[in-house]
């Protein structure tokens, strides 16, 4: 009896050792500081490459041990971010649309990286792509690193232009002359539309810049929306409209605009002509390897000789309240570094937005994508100011205004610099 | 007259145990609402310390032209979508007390888009709305008639949203079959003995029983549209032209987008004495029309 009971003590006294060992242990080691990383990219096959590049930076640099976790948000929608802030468990490093770095670097959410690496401010000039580097600098200070990038142009769609015998695009005239041969109407319905100028990529922004606008002056800090040239642009638009008939391009867009995959319009062959980006070349070869199309930068009015283009991407910030901004600051220098950027160019086919990567990417051979690399010298990034992404709702809903026929393009485009003015002069006068 | 010692640990024991719904109570909605009224006199991004600005979000919001936007599609919304919910639902609520064999299985037919989950509907309204490929328009265009671009169109966005949220009035619906069963049978026997014909009835007993339900419902009804946010917020984002902006989402907007949730407590508190002043002229009017059974 007692030796059982003795057994039954010594078993006792095993497990407890054991049971705090297992936990003392990993402490003993864990020497080695974690990082924090959010990022709200949960599709494949980012999600997936992205695993693989922190997996390879843990390797790189074993003393410090980055934790990716995805997390709800997208490009202006960073609700889980905010609040996770305001609890004090936010995260050290966050994957932010690289174009509102500004926006929340004037809100007081973002750290600027000075105090974490030293020169940084020269080391983004000389490593990234002008608008790339351009978007993350506010007030002097670098508030994030560029870490992939976009650029956008023209795809037609080949067979359908064949059948009509024409070549593509390169002017407004032209472009219009082609939609116009190419939109099929049956029955009173509008089957096929040649060109839908605002859909997917036809942003304001794109068709403001090819008409010759510009949307901002940083000497003065004015919001130029109403530029002549950007209502021209809006004008233009509205002239798709007005040809084809408001109700049937109405039911047209909303019946086909935001199809996805093998349902895409420019896929599934209602429209012949799309503005997209660079990524939209995985889209045809996932979605419609048999599509016979091709891609030339995006059509301007005849005076205007250079190409024109513009590029977002996503950057690397650190958060306020970030417990290992240390760290997470070596962590976003080789994330949004070269060799970073070519394995998620090899492994997504984004563009790189170092200015090695993008001279010296796979992708120039790939075909397709000599057009966006050629491009890419011209390409510019969104005005960089604290009100952003206000600045690009008011111009969506200034564009819908003018194509839906609520306003004039002057008015509508009038309204937007008021109220955006408004909301700048709010900002800068904190 | 002082409390005896039982009395008084009867009380204790007894705020013991409610005291989790208390503590929860002033911690997660009086805290968040007094903090919000101090928030809207503030500039603030919803992290770090606001910065006291007086009445000056309130005065911008007068001169900003998406509130006004936003307030009228809401109130569009409401003035159609209340109504015709209520009528819908009683609608729903007669047709299940109907005493057939299989009411059973009406009642779960009717009742099941209210258990479907939000997000998953919408999908599926999103693909019937479609003006070229959906199958409400393929109807109509069966017996001639030309369907509109429904949410794609700026003038059929909201009243297509007013028709969407019928499908979930399964809900209320319940609601009213209960105060349906529960008028008493005696009262319909009499007035049939009076010779009372079914719309007299349904006038004249139906309606005043089931009054108090009426008001209940009206008033959820109406705060919920003041609510009114998921099912725009997956399907338009507020477009076309705006014109689906309803005020939960331009409020969420400035909150989350635009890290303005000074901005955003105001207009939360707009919204606020504008449901409160409601439902208290619902409440004063419904005392010339509701009915109390005694007992």
């Amino acid at each position: 009896m007692r030796s059982k009971s003795r057994t039954k003590r010594i078993m006792l006294l095993m497990s407890i050792a054991v049971f705090l060992v297992s936990f003392s242990l990993p402490a003993a080691f864990a020497q080695k500081s974690e990082v924090l990383f959010w990022t709200g990219h949960s599709g494949q096959p980012e999600r997936g490459v992205m695993d693989q590049m922190v997996a390879r930076f843990n390797e790189l640099f074993p003393e410090i041990n980055v934790k990716k976790v995805v997390v709800p948000g997208a490009e202006t929608e960073i609700a889980k971010l905010l609040t996770s802030l305001a609890a004090g468990v936010g995260p050290d490093a966050y994957h932010l649309d690289r174009f509102t770095v500004s926006q929340r670097a004037s809100a007081g959410i973002l750290q600027s990286l000075e105090g974490y690496v030293p020169g940084i401010r020269e080391w983004v000039e000389e490593t990234y792509l002008d608008f790339g580097w351009k978007e993350v600098v506010y007030q002097d200070k670098v508030w994030g690193l560029p870490f992939d990038t976009d650029v956008r142009a023209l795809y037609y769609r080949k067979d359908f232009f064949d059948e009509a015998g024409l070549s593509p695009p390169t002017t407004i005239a032209e472009t219009d002359a082609a939609a116009e041969k190419l939109t099929l109407k049956e029955a009173g319905k509008l089957q096929r539309m040649g060109f839908v100028p605002w859909w997917n990529q036809g942003w304001h922004y794109t068709w403001g810049w090819a008409f010759g606008g510009e949307f901002y002056n940083a000497d003065t800090q004015k919001i130029t929306a109403n530029d002549p040239r950007i209502v021209e642009s809006f004008a233009w638009q509205k002239s798709y409209l007005d040809k084809y008939g408001m109700k049937d391009v109405q039911a047209f867009s909303s019946s086909y605009e935001t199809q996805m995959e093998v349902l895409d319009p420019f896929v599934s062959g209602k429209v012949a002509m799309v503005i997209t980006g660079d990524w939209f070349i995985g889209n045809m070869r996932r979605f419609g390897p048999d599509v016979d199309y091709g891609i030339v930068p995006i059509p301007r009015p005849a005076e205007f000789k250079e190409p024109t283009s513009w590029s977002g991407g996503w950057s690397i910030v650190i958060p306020v309240g970030a417990k290992n901004a240390e760290a997470a600051a070596t962590f976003m220098k080789w994330y949004c570094g070269l060799e970073a950027n070519q394995m998620f160019a090899e492994g997504t086919f984004h563009l790189p937005v170092t200015r090695v990567g993008a001279a010296t990417t796979f992708l120039r051979e790939e075909p397709g994508y000599k057009v966006f690399i050629d491009v890419l010298p011209y390409s510019q990034c969104r005005p960089v100011i604290p009100v952003g992404g206000v600045y690009w709702d008011e111009l969506t809903a200034a564009r819908d205004y003018v194509i839906y026929g609520k306003k004039t393009a002057q008015k509508a485009l009038d309204d937007a610099t008021a109220k955006v003015q408004a909301e700048l002069d709010r900002v800068l006068s904190q | 007259m002082p409390l005896t010692s039982r009395q008084r640990k009867n009380i204790r024991t007894g705020l013991f145990f409610v005291s989790p719904w208390l503590i929860g109570f002033a911690l997660f909605l009086v805290y968040p609402i007094i903090a919000s009224l101090y928030y809207s006199m503030t500039r603030f991004v919803g992290i770090g310390s606001p910065k006291w600005i007086g009445f000056w979000n309130y005065s911008f919001l007068i001169k900003d032209e998406l509130f006004w936007t936003s307030l009228y599609n809401i109130m569009y919304y409401l003035v159609f979508a209340v109504p015709l919910g209520f009528a819908v639902g009683l609608g729903l609520a007669l047709i299940m007390n109907f005493k057939v064999k299989e009411k059973s299985i009406y009642r779960t037919i009717i009742y099941f888009p209210a258990i479907l989950p939000m997000f998953a509907s919408a999908f599926i309204w999103l693909w019937m709305f479609n003006p070229q490929l959906g199958i409400i328009n393929a109807l109509l265009g069966y017996v001639g008639i030309d369907g509109p671009g429904w949410i794609g169109s700026p003038t059929w966005s909201k009243p297509s949203f007013i028709l969407l949220v019928q499908w979930g009035a399964g809900g209320p619906a319940i609601i009213l079959l209960a105060a349906l069963q529960d008028v008493p049978r005696e009262l319909y026997e009499a007035a049939e003995l009076d010779g009372a014909g079914q719309w007299y009835k349904f006038r004249r007993i139906t309606l005043p029983s089931i009054s108090p339900v009426i008001l209940f419902h009206v008033i959820m009804a109406v705060s919920g549209a003041f609510q009114f946010f998921d099912l725009p917020y997956i399907m338009t984002e507020g477009g076309p032209a705006n014109s689906t902006l309803f005020y939960s989402l331009y409020l969420y907007r400035n909150a989350f987008q635009y890290s303005k949730m000074g901005y955003a407590s105001a207009m939360a508190w707009i919204l606020f004495m504008l449901n409160l002043g409601i439902a208290i002229i619902i409440f004063k009017t419904s005392l010339r029309w509701i009915y109390y059974r005694a007992g």
